[in-house]
């Protein structure tokens, strides 16, 4: 028994023994490539920041000057040789930024002259994944048409996911309208994006694109989140001409996620008269729907629906109790009226929600979501 | 008989030797992952450089912040939250019956004045004493109550919140102006996240300006360069290979976003719980685990919290002899999970780890590395077999300590100038070499005090006030 004992051991640790020298071999090796790395990485780190540091104010002097038409091709190759790309790369990532409405003009022009267009170009033709996605992301800051019907190809035929998002991003900064129900399809039908990604992208086209997607969303057969974050889009830029689609979408909604986004955008360009479509949300099984309805018609309607309001400070849901009594603290004076009235309500619901709004009123405690909707034209 | 004993001596040493194989093989896997994560992380980052939501579109929060005497950091702590960089968001300070000067202080501070609110009893906790708004800041909300511990304090803190997500953040704590924005992102990023959490890295040495971390310098003691690379360690390889395996079961209490929906489901922070952050995720993740993985808890490894750790041996023992109870409490408690299918990958690898490595680690590695040398000396085990183990358990510990350190590089703020370098890698050697021996022996202590009764015991806490850059003390 204790000789098969012992041999049984000695078989596995044998093993382990046998190989004691490779082990330390491999993880001195091992250790040694890693310290060596890490400092190189250290270093690398620092001569990014280094010449990035030096690189910014040529750039930015040079920018200025070819604002300015005070320089020439020579001069931009001088300042910007290929071994000076990546930095370029990096200063056009933090200055251009952003899917606002930004001139990119003379930027794309110096990367025009100097060859780092076409670098980039080549890099998207010839590598792929992350390579290509972080090349299509610099050559969507210069937003240069030129480049539309490369972003349109990679749209087709890529299926890495971070090259698509960078190509729908270049199309949108280029403003290139129509493609934007191939950007649609790919990005959330295709690709498993998520919506806020999806709208995000799509504000990239700005106004430009508000009257397309309500064309898109009015004509096409779409699935409910598709239509969630084309509503999103047109309610973030106030797209009138997109109410009646919206009011449509909203009376005949089977999908509830969707109809919060329904609502939230009627809540920002609707009026008085659209509200009757937003009664039966009142009375939802789903809390949010309820809460929903609620801010809208605060924000459609004013005073006109507190008694409603009233009703639903009485809520199962602290979240729309609490909605409920914030709405009715901004129906003006009739509204605070009541609110003050319903802080020495019996009923316990009314009594706790209209207290805390009160006190939150008295400090400031606003929620920001209802100080935006205040400033809605 | 003396055979018989040499025979097992034998047997415990060649598993000791191979549970430090699979322990570091495990590292080794989870390095893999996480360095090729944060890699992605980070170029996913570049690529979605100025693309944001509208700000109407992005998800407010509250974040809870549980005090008990916490006189010395509560105002930068405080101060740095409001200072957040985000769109909207509320700061609810609980003061759980401190002793200290730590209410007055935040009175006298954020201009508090007593309201006259009752608490929405969402979740369970006890009687407040009373609720204060800021005439100052009106983000800020502090809740006065008895002393009832921490998780009475987050559910306190919880009740009085009114907004759809809750980040809890511990008051020794400082978090970064834009860590909000980006931990925020999580939910954004990775569609069907129910929680999600973030670095948490030393403010030891680290000088203050303006409530943020303005210049990070290295602290002078061994004890907390040590823990700079054990957090290093921790999350930047151990939680981001754990969140990309979607097993992560632990969010730490210090810097954590939850949604509230599914914290009302699983009514917020167990009272009796002593590591009720651990608890916490342990929980979400059995519900989520039942969603076929439409929902998730993840970890992002770039938004950043800064949190004070011990500086001393016996105080950081005492922290480490507490997180051992605390994992003890939570795994024995939850020992259904050990390879249950039904709680799918969180069953089957992430609760088994911690099972074997975690837990029952502790009491292998503190009986393993003394019976080894035991054995050598008795000539049980021979040269090469004690070199070898030697390599196995530390030399390769050394290796993923220092091959953390090359992840740091990639993350968000670093120790400048080669020297800190120098330094990290000399604590790296004394980490391996020494003090994870010792954590070893605090680890099997807070195991057996647990065993034997001492649960609920926080042991003593000490606090420091944060390092302020000159300028700023010109200011104040």
């Amino acid at each position: 028994m204790t000789d098969a004992l012992n041999s049984f051991v000695e078989s596995i640790g044998g093993y382990g023994v046998f190989a004691a020298a490779w082990v330390w071999a491999i993880l001195s090796i091992y250790l040694i490539v890693i310290v060596i790395h890490l400092f190189n990485r250290r270093h690398a780190n620092e001569s990014v920041r280094i010449h990035m540091k030096k690189k910014t104010p040529e750039f930015d002097e040079l920018i200025e000057k070819v604002a300015a038409n005070t320089s020439d091709d020579a001069e931009i190759r001088r300042v910007l040789p290929p071994a000076a790309f990546p930095y370029f790369a990096r200063y056009i990532e933090h200055r251009l930024a952003g899917t606002g409405n930004v001139d990119a003009s003379v930027e794309s022009t110096i990367a025009e002259k100097s060859g780092f267009a076409d670098h980039l170009r080549k890099r998207i033709q010839k590598h792929g994944g992350w390579k290509r996605a972080l090349a299509l992301r610099s050559l969507s800051y210069l937003r240069n048409s030129r480049d539309i019907e490369l972003f349109r190809s990679i749209l087709e035929t890529d299926r890495f996911k971070h090259a698509i998002f960078a190509a729908a991003l270049g199309l949108g900064l280029c403003g290139d309208t129509e493609s934007l129900e191939a950007v649609l399809r790919k990005l959330y039908v295709e690709t498993p994006s998520n919506r806020d990604m999806v709208l995000s992208t799509l504000l990239a086209y700005g106004n430009k694109g508000a009257d397309a997607m309500n064309k898109v969303l009015a004509s096409a057969e779409l699935v409910p989140a598709v239509q969630g974050v084309i509503v999103d889009f047109l309610g973030t830029l106030k797209h009138r001409p997109a109410l009646p689609t919206i009011l449509k979408l909203l009376k005949h909604a089977t999908d509830k996620e969707a109809a919060i986004h329904f609502m939230e955008a009627l809540e920002k360009i609707g009026s008085e008269k659209d509200c009757e479509v937003l009664l039966p949300y009142l009375k939802d099984s789903d809390f949010r729907m309820r809460l929903k309805a609620i801010n809208a018609l605060e924000r459609l309607a004013g005073s006109r629906y507190l008694d409603e309001a009233e009703q639903l400070m009485n809520d199962e849901s602290p979240w729309v109790t609490r909605n409920a009594a914030e709405a009715i603290s901004r129906m003006g004076p009739d509204g605070l009226a009541r609110l003050k009235a319903l802080a020495h309500d019996r009923n316990e619901r009314k009594r706790l929600a209209a207290k805390m709004v009160i006190a939150e009123r008295e400090f400031g405690r606003i929620r920001w979501r209802y100080r935006y909707a205040n400033s809605i034209p | 008989m003396l055979t018989v004993f040499h025979s097992v001596l034998y047997a415990s040493d060649v598993f000791v030797f191979w549970y430090f194989v699979a322990l570091n093989a495990i590292y080794m896997i989870l390095l893999g992952i996480a360095a090729k994560a944060m890699y992605e992380y980070n170029e996913e980052r570049r690529i979605e450089r100025g693309v944001a939501l509208p700000p109407e579109f992005m998800k407010p929060f509250s974040v809870i912040m549980p005090a008990f005497n916490e006189e010395l950091a509560i105002i930068d702590s405080v101060t740095a939250l409001l200072q957040l960089d985000y769109p909207e968001f509320e700061v609810l300070v609980c003061n759980d019956g401190s002793t200290d000067k730590t209410l007055d202080l935040l009175k006298e501070h954020f201009t508090l004045e007593k309201v006259e609110v009752e608490k929405m009893d969402r979740y369970p906790c006890g009687p407040v004493k009373a609720v204060y708004f800021s005439r100052k800041d009106p983000k800020l909300v502090v809740i006065d109550k008895e002393n009832r511990g921490k998780p009475d304090a987050l559910n306190t803190a919880a009740c009085f919140s009114r907004y759809p997500y809750i980040c809890s953040v511990d008051a020794d704590s400082l978090l970064a102006r834009d860590s909000m924005t980006k931990l925020m992102h999580g939910f954004v990023a990775v569609p069907g996240s129910v929680a999600v959490g973030g670095v948490v890295r030393l403010a030891n040495g680290a000088k203050l300006e303006k409530g943020q971390i303005r210049e990070l310098g290295m602290p002078r003691n061994m004890v907390e360069r040590i823990q700079i690379v054990e957090y290093f360690r921790a999350f930047l390889f151990g939680r981001v290979g754990f969140s990309r395996l979607n097993v992560l079961l632990i969010i730490s209490g210090a810097f954590g976003v939850f949604r509230q929906d599914i914290l009302e489901q699983i009514k917020g922070w167990n009272r009796k719980a002593i590591g009720e952050d651990m608890e916490l995720v342990v929980h979400m993740q059995k519900l989520v685990s039942q969603t076929n993985n439409r929902l998730k808890i993840i970890f992002a490894p770039d938004p950043v919290c800064w949190t004070q750790a011990p500086s001393t041996l016996g105080l950081l023992s005492i922290q480490r002899d507490r997180w051992q109870r605390a994992l003890t409490q939570c795994l024995t408690k939850n020992i259904n999970m050990f390879f249950n299918l039904k709680y799918r990958n969180i069953g089957m690898i992430g609760y088994p780890y911690y099972f074997i490595f975690e837990l029952l680690g502790a009491v292998i590695e503190f009986i393993g590395y003394p019976l080894v040398i035991m054995s050598f000396i008795l000539g049980i085990i021979d040269l090469r077999f004690f070199l070898l183990f030697i390599a196995v358990a530390l030399v390769w510990g050394l290796c993923i300590s220092v091959t953390s350190l090359t992840l740091a590089e990639l993350s968000y703020k670093r120790y400048p100038g080669r020297k800190a370098l120098w330094q990290l890698l000399q604590a790296a050697l004394y980490e391996n070499f020494g003090y994870r021996q010792l954590h070893a022996y605090w680890r099997f202590k807070g195991m057996i005090r647990y065993i034997f009764g001492k649960k609920a015991d926080w042991g003593e806490v000490h606090r420091y006030r944060f390092e302020h850059s000159h300028r700023n003390e010109g200011e104040h």
